[in-house]
This record gives C-alpha cells, sequence and structure tokens, in this order.
C-alpha cells in the first residue's frame, strides 16, 4: 500500500461561472478554469464523493456557457503577446539540451524526495517546524534540479521530458506550500496547524494566488474571507 | 535470468530478484540509425520484489535506466484503464499484475496492445476504440415525456448489466479479439463499422428491462447500421478486469432486442 493523490482541494479561483479571479474581487477576462484544476469553494474543508460531479455537471456546464457567450461576444480574438510561450520553449529547450550531457541527476529521484518530504511534513496536521523542514529539503531539491539530465531525444510521447516539467521543481506550488509558516491562528481550509487537541472548523481560510510575473518571483499567500452563512463553524466531535 | 536472494531472508522481509523484461518498442522518430518507425526487441534487468507489479519494474527501468521507454499510466491501482498491455502474450494491466504470478524466472515479455496503431513503445493511439464507443452511446436513451422524479431501476433489470459497470475503458478485452490475434483488426480507423463486444454489452446499461422506460418496454436500442456484432468471447480471451466472465457465448444482439443473428 502506498499513499496516493486521490483529489485536489482548492485551485484557482473562479466565481460560479468560472470566471478565473485575480484576487478576491477582480476577475481575468476571458480566462475560466472548472473541474479539479478550480475551486469555486463550495466544497469545504471535505473532500466527499460525487464532487467531481458537481464539477463537472455543473461548473462545467456554467463555466462553458460563460465562455461561449464572453468569445460570441468579442470582434476579434484578442491579441496573444509575441513571447507567449517563450517560457515554456526555454525550458523544453533546456531539458533537451541535457540528453547524454555530464548530469546526473535523474527528476524520478528528485520527485521522490519531495513526494517523501510533502507526505511527511506537509499533510494535514502539520506545524511550523515541520513546514520548516520541507521548506529546506524543497531548496535542495531545487538546486539538485539544475544538474538533472532527461534520455528521451524523441520528438513524440516524450514522457521522459514531460515528467521532468510535472513536479513543478524548480518553481511549482510545493514551495509555495512550505514557503511559509502559517500564522499559529489561521489555518487553511483541510490542512489544520496543530494548537490544540480541539479541532474547530475555521472562519479563514486562505488562497494561493499563482504567480503571473517570472516563475522564479517570489510566492506569496493571500486571505480569502470565508462567507459564513447557514451552518456556523464549531467543534468538530465524532 | 533470475537469482533468488543469495542469504535466506529475514523473517518478515520480502526476498529481492533480478527480473528480466523483454519489452517489444516502437521508434517513431529514427533516433539512432533506425528507419523512423521500427520495432525492436529490449531487455531490460531490473532488481524487483516477487510482490512487486509490473508496472513498478517498468518504472524502475523508465526512472533509473532508460528514460526513453513510452508507456501509459495514471492512477496506478486499476482504475484508470491506462496501462493495459500485452504482457506474457495476454492482455492485462501493468499496475495488477504481479511479478511473482507471470514466473519471474523466466524473461517477461511485454508488448503494446494488438489491433491499435502503436504511437511509441507501448503507447497505443486507441481513438478507434473510443470512436466506435462512442457510435453506440452507452446511456439511457428515453422515449416519452420527462418524469418528474428519477427514473427507479429494478434489482433484477440493473443485475442484468452488472457487469458493464466494471469496464474501465482499457481495451485489454476488446483488443485480445481472436480477429485481433490473427492480425485481422476489428478496430479500424473512425467510421468503419465494427464493434468491440463489450462495447455492445455496454449498450446496455440503462436500456435493460422496461423498469427505466415503460414506453419503451426494454425493447430495440438503435444501432447503427451495418453494425458488426461479434460473438461472446471464449473464455481465454477475456478481458483483465473479468468484466466477461461468465459472459462467454452470449448472444449481444438478442441482448439488445436485435434479431439473434450473429453478424460476421
Amino acid at each position: 500500500m502506498f499513499p496516493t493523490a486521490h483529489y485536489a482541494m482548492g485551485g484557482i479561483p473562479t466565481n460560479v461561472q468560472g470566471e478565473v479571479l485575480r484576487d478576491n474581487t477582480h476577475i481575468i477576462k476571458g480566462l475560466y478554469a472548472a473541474g479539479e484544476c478550480a475551486c469555486v469553494s463550495v466544497h469545504g474543508a471535505n473532500r466527499l464523493g460525487t464532487n467531481s460531479l458537481l464539477d463537472i455537471n455543473v461548473f462545467g456546464r456554467r463555466a462553458g456557457i460563460a465562455a461561449a457567450e464572453y468569445a460570441n461576444g468579442l470582434a476579434e480574438a484578442p491579441a496573444l503577446p509575441a513571447d507567449a510561450s517563450a517560457r515554456l520553449e526555454e525550458t523544453v529547450a533546456s531539458l533537451r539540451s541535457t540528453v547524454g550531457s555530464d548530469k546526473t541527476e535523474r527528476v524520478a529521484q528528485l520527485r521522490k524526495e519531495l513526494q517523501e518530504t510533502m507526505d511527511r511534513n506537509v499533510q494535514v496536521f502539520r506545524t511550523a517546524e515541520s513546514l520548516a523542514e520541507a521548506h529546506a529539503v524543497v531548496k535542495d531539491l531545487q538546486e539538485r534540479y539544475q544538474s538533472i539530465a532527461i534520455h528521451d531525444r524523441g520528438t513524440r510521447f516524450n514522457t521522459d521530458l514531460l515528467e521532468a516539467i510535472e513536479p513543478g521543481l524548480p518553481a511549482g506550488a510545493c514551495p509555495r506550500w512550505s514557503s511559509r509558516a502559517p500564522s499559529p491562528a489561521r489555518s487553511r481550509v483541510a490542512a489544520t496547524t496543530v494548537r490544540t487537541s480541539r479541532r474547530v472548523t475555521t472562519r479563514t481560510s486562505c488562497s494561493t494566488p499563482w504567480p503571473t510575473s517570472a516563475p522564479t518571483a517570489p510566492s506569496s499567500l493571500d486571505w480569502k474571507p470565508v462567507v459564513v452563512t447557514k451552518y456556523q463553524p464549531m467543534e468538530r466531535k465524532y | 535470468m533470475t537469482a533468488t536472494a543469495d542469504a535466506p531472508a529475514e523473517v518478515g522481509t520480502i526476498p529481492s530478484m533480478t527480473v528480466t523484461l523483454k519489452i517489444l518498442r516502437f521508434d517513431p522518430d529514427g533516433l539512432d540509425g533506425r528507419e523512423p518507425g521500427t520495432e525492436y526487441w529490449e531487455e531490460f534487468q531490473v532488481e524487483a520484489h516477487a510482490t512487486d507489479r509490473v508496472l513498478d519494474a517498468l518504472h524502475k527501468i523508465k526512472w533509473d535506466q532508460d528514460g526513453s521507454l513510452a508507456f501509459r499510466r495514471s492512477c496506478a491501482h486499476g482504475v484508470c484503464g491506462s496501462d493495459a498491455m500485452r504482457i506474457n502474450a495476454r492482455n492485462r494491466l501493468a499496475c495488477k499484475t504481479l511479478l511473482k504470478d507471470l514466473n519471474p524466472a523466466r524473461p517477461i515479455t511485454v508488448e503494446p496492445l494488438k489491433g491499435l496503431p502503436v504511437e511509441k513503445d507501448l503507447i497505443v493511439d486507441m481513438e478507434p476504440f473510443f470512436a466506435s464507443y462512442r457510435e453506440i452511446m452507452p446511456f439511457l436513451m428515453t422515449s416519452g415525456p420527462t418524469p418528474e422524479r428519477e427514473r427507479l431501476q429494478s434489482p433484477e433489470d440493473r443485475a442484468k448489466f452488472d457487469d458493464t459497470t466494471k469496464c474501465i475503458l482499457c481495451a485489454a478485452c476488446t483488443t485480445s479479439l481472436p480477429r485481433v490475434l490473427d492480425r485481422r483488426p476489428v478496430l479500424r480507423a473512425p467510421g468503419h463499422r465494427g464493434c468491440p463486444p463489450f462495447h455492445l454489452r455496454l449498450a446496455r446499461r440503462g436500456r435493460v428491462g422496461p423498469s427505466r422506460d415503460p414506453q419503451r418496454q426494454g425493447g430495440r436500442v438503435e444501432v447503427p447500421h451495418g453494425l458488426q456484432l461479434h460473438r461472446g468471447l471464449p473464455a481465454r480471451h477475456r478481458g483483465d478486469q473479468g468484466h466477461l466472465r461468465g459472459q462467454e457465448g452470449v448472444d449481444h444482439r438478442r441482448d439488445l432486442g436485435l434479431r439473434p443473428r450473429l453478424a460476421s
């Protein structure tokens, strides 16, 4: 038996039309997200069965309709910046150039160490110490990532290249999870800083905005207020 | 090819062994002096436990020895249906096949599914399979006005297609058809009127019996004109998931309310 990713809660923040939010109030016009990548903030701190059905049947549909309406209302498609794909092309070219080089690290080993530290230190119950430890490991992995080499020179189904990009090193989500020790008074949705023996559904959650600038920009956290309506926060009892 | 552990294993530990995998590779690019589209066998040795799966062995090759080896996998526990391949001449899921069940003392042969175009190494183009699946439309197709409440189904009718609910669309059973093994492709390019038997079983889903659609009285379903229907599979060709267990000799045409004639 081994741990496996079952479902990702949270994600790209959207409103109920699937429009991606830049912050708590402003949308990014023309960008839509739905499904497991998105976060409409309807699930709360638990992943229940059929959450994905809500994602696709309700919000997938709504996002599709809204995106079609938006596209139909445009006189012409907005021009993409000339260098829209530059960053990815650079990443791919630089990874391809490692085939046959004297670099020796394999991304599979780095990924394994990343998984182990995330599993041990950045799980549901985490402490400031465990996050600091994970942060140190991720920093080390990011340095070693500079020495990875891929084997596959192929142009079709080059999964070796894909796997080298997938873990999000050097600047993916992992450092963002671990880069800042949480305020002990606040907890993420579904992630609790071990502080007291009681478990209380928290009033605040936070969203982690995706970086819009360079991939090496420092990660930032922002707080998103939880609107409490019918169900009041209370101590969780079993 | 296999060595058992040199020293007796401690209590509770699983001895490791060297396993040989003989993999049928396909190079679409034509690298290292090969012609594009070259097929060739390559052998790899990996250290593994008897309780490891074939998928673990493939990962050890890809991650430590040759990153260019290409295969699909996603969930790695028999749910997503990505890693169906031909292992020791039988279609199975690599994530559900244990080395100890394969006589790891001999080289284990691993090939892509037959009957579907190979893209690279163990990756095949699944589109002909899904094109045929879409043609069948395995959904509840009703007639009459929409009811106020959900369409309930009787336990008896539900039991009739219970086996189809286990289908993970891995294509393992479809591509083990005798005619595929004979290199007479069942699955041709999209548009070809061929239909794998399990798709027809799927077509029953939600359409069986009168309980969900009284108007239709469990009657005929629309099967595209000229569709080829096949006999039920003999036991040795059933899929890895056991979908077709007990379904040998099933007449799919009759199941679907069509005349009990067998084409092909």
